[in-house]
């Protein structure tokens, strides 16, 4: 990683080199870190272990077409820094872990399920904003048509 | 507590309510007095404004971005600007900064009025509440005079913004000052001393500086709990890093101290005001923007309620590619939900409305009563009314 580390900025929370599958940045200056998935939780994890006083500030579904991102934003307390970390998932059956136990996100991951159906294993909300009895797929895949909505 | 039967009862409390503007529902099941569990019921206005956003250009996406909220619209308005800003790579000129946080001042200012007055509507104490709204009018007169409108006021454009200072206004701004100062030490000095306040609200829903660090609560409700964190002074946008001011901390995390925390922080929005009336550059209000973009970036604000975020994505093109908005309400429902447990039914609406919330709650109540099997609605007054005779006859 070494020719990468003089273009950016230096990442503002430690992070395994062998974590890390791609740097890039936001327009906005965020560092953009791709790992693999399941990674998340484990960094998270190596964060409050080491007492680092974390603020995640949501997690962004995009779909890519061909794999769903998650976007978590995270923000250390302390230095107001703030990291992204990016994972892929796999359009067909996207799974992941919660974080939830580890810094609230119960109600992120609920919408990004609802949204773009990503399993979370282990988070316990079952309805965030769609109707109860919602059977029209995940509105914000791109490949979702406002006729499945019809459909119902 | 003896007097009172302790049975498991479910309840509903809202999702209309005349003074929060949107719904919401709490699901809140109690043990006599005591509420041992809590669930919101979200999703009664989802518009779907992040897929419609997907499918207009960007500069009809400020006005989208701008009916978010009705309360805080010139925070999401003035935050998508910013971002699609970065994204193209134009800056504000400063003039339009200096205007961008004049509106967001006079923005909190009126926010914070708005929530101190709801509180203490919820509270039984209609006399402060309509003092407090009616020295919002002078802030809401200044929007109007500058922007030509009270809620929307449709200020922002992508590269800058639409109104212009007036000289003549920016006198007339100046002279209001120490007006809004003497009314604002009145609603203090009542917040500080009045013995109602003080029964409902001291030690009542205490976010502990845990609990709020687990939660991720942003903004006044954050600060109210020890969290030393405000984006205008730790990741300064428009043109905060040139003004001064403090930011107000509390340890306590009860209403009380959040009221006191928002007080303080009207007073440091009016010394902003003075300053940007002071220091305001003269030149353009605008930028040109060009009409493809492409990136991405996350675009933060601190709107009166706490960190805004929207993340902005484009790629060669016109229309937004992914759009994804979190208010601050959503960061500090967590928390709110939390906190309700252990406390009495009467302190739910003063609990509820402390995080100052962008949805609404309590119009109308559900009690179930499981033993017996009978429902019962009860209206948002009636809730109220139950909340001011409780802690009247002195039950508690």
């Amino acid at each position: 990683m070494s020719e990468t580390k003089e273009l950016h900025p230096p990442i503002s929370l430690p992070i395994k080199n062998s974590d890390i599958k791609e740097i890039s940045q936001l327009k906005s200056g965020e560092i953009v870190i791709r790992v693999a998935n399941g990674k998340v939780r484990a960094i998270l994890e190596d964060w409050i272990k080491a007492g680092l006083d974390i603020h995640l500030s949501t997690i962004v579904g995009v779909d890519e077409n061909e794999r769903i991102d998650l976007i978590y934003y995270f923000m250390n307390r302390k230095s107001y820094d703030s990291l992204v970390l990016v994972t892929g998932l796999d359009r067909e059956n996207p799974t992941t872990d919660t974080i939830d136990d580890l810094v609230s996100s119960a109600f992120y991951e609920g919408e990004v399920r609802e949204m773009l159906g990503i399993k979370f294993k282990g988070n316990p909300i079952e309805r965030v904003f769609l109707p109860e009895k919602w059977n029209a797929g995940y509105p914000l895949r791109k490949d979702w048509k406002k006729s499945e909505e019809e459909k119902k | 507590m003896s007097k009172l039967p302790s049975k498991r009862t479910e309840i509903n409390v809202g999702p209309q309510h005349p003074a929060l503007k949107e719904p919401e529902t709490f699901k809140v099941v109690i043990e006599g007095e005591k509420v041992v569990e809590a669930e919101p019921i979200l999703g009664h206005v989802h518009r779907g404004i992040e897929k419609l956003a997907e499918s207009r250009d960007y500069n009809k996406v400020l006005y989208l971005a701008e009916r978010i909220c009705g309360i805080c619209s010139f925070a999401h308005q003035a935050n998508y600007a910013k971002g699609v800003e970065m994204i193209a790579e134009v800056e504000a000129p400063p003039r339009a900064q200096y205007l961008r946080m004049l509106v967001a001042e006079l923005e909190r200012l009126h926010s914070h009025m708005l929530w101190v007055g709801v509180l203490a509507h919820e509270i039984g104490f209609d006399t402060y509440y309509l003092l407090v709204w009616k020295d919002r009018e002078i802030i809401m007169d200044m929007l109007e005079d500058l922007t030509g409108n009270r809620v929307n006021y449709g200020m922002n454009k992508v590269g800058g913004v639409r109104q212009d200072l007036s000289p003549e206004l920016k006198k007339e701004f100046i002279e209001k000052i120490p007006l809004i100062r003497e009314k604002l030490e009145e609603i203090k000095t009542i917040a500080l001393e009045d013995p109602t306040i003080k029964a409902r609200c001291n030690n009542v829903g205490i976010i502990s500086g845990e609990l709020a660090r687990q939660t991720c609560v942003t903004g006044p409700t954050a600060r109210a709990s020890g969290i030393n964190w405000d984006l205008r002074r730790d990741s300064p946008y428009f043109a905060y890093d040139e003004v001064k001011f403090n930011v107000p901390i509390s340890e306590k995390g009860d209403v009380f101290s959040k009221i006191v925390l928002r007080i303080e922080e009207m007073f440091e929005s009016v010394n902003i005001i003075e300053q940007v009336l002071e220091m305001i550059p003269d030149g353009e209000i605008f930028n040109k923007v060009p009409s493809r973009l492409n990136g991405k970036a996350v675009s933060r604000i601190e709107a009166p309620r706490g960190e805004n975020f929207h993340y902005i994505d484009f790629r060669e093109s016109k229309q937004p590619y992914r759009m994804r908005v979190r208010a601050p309400t959503y960061a500090n429902l967590a928390s709110s939900v939390k906190v309700l447990i252990g406390h009495h039914i009467a302190d739910v609406p003063v609990i509820v409305a402390a995080n100052d919330p962008c949805f609404s709650c309590t119009d109308r109540t559900l009690v179930i009563d499981k033993d017996r099997g009978k429902k019962k609605l009860l209206t948002k007054e009636q809730l109220r009314l139950l909340g001011i005779k409780t802690y009247k006859e002195g039950i508690l």
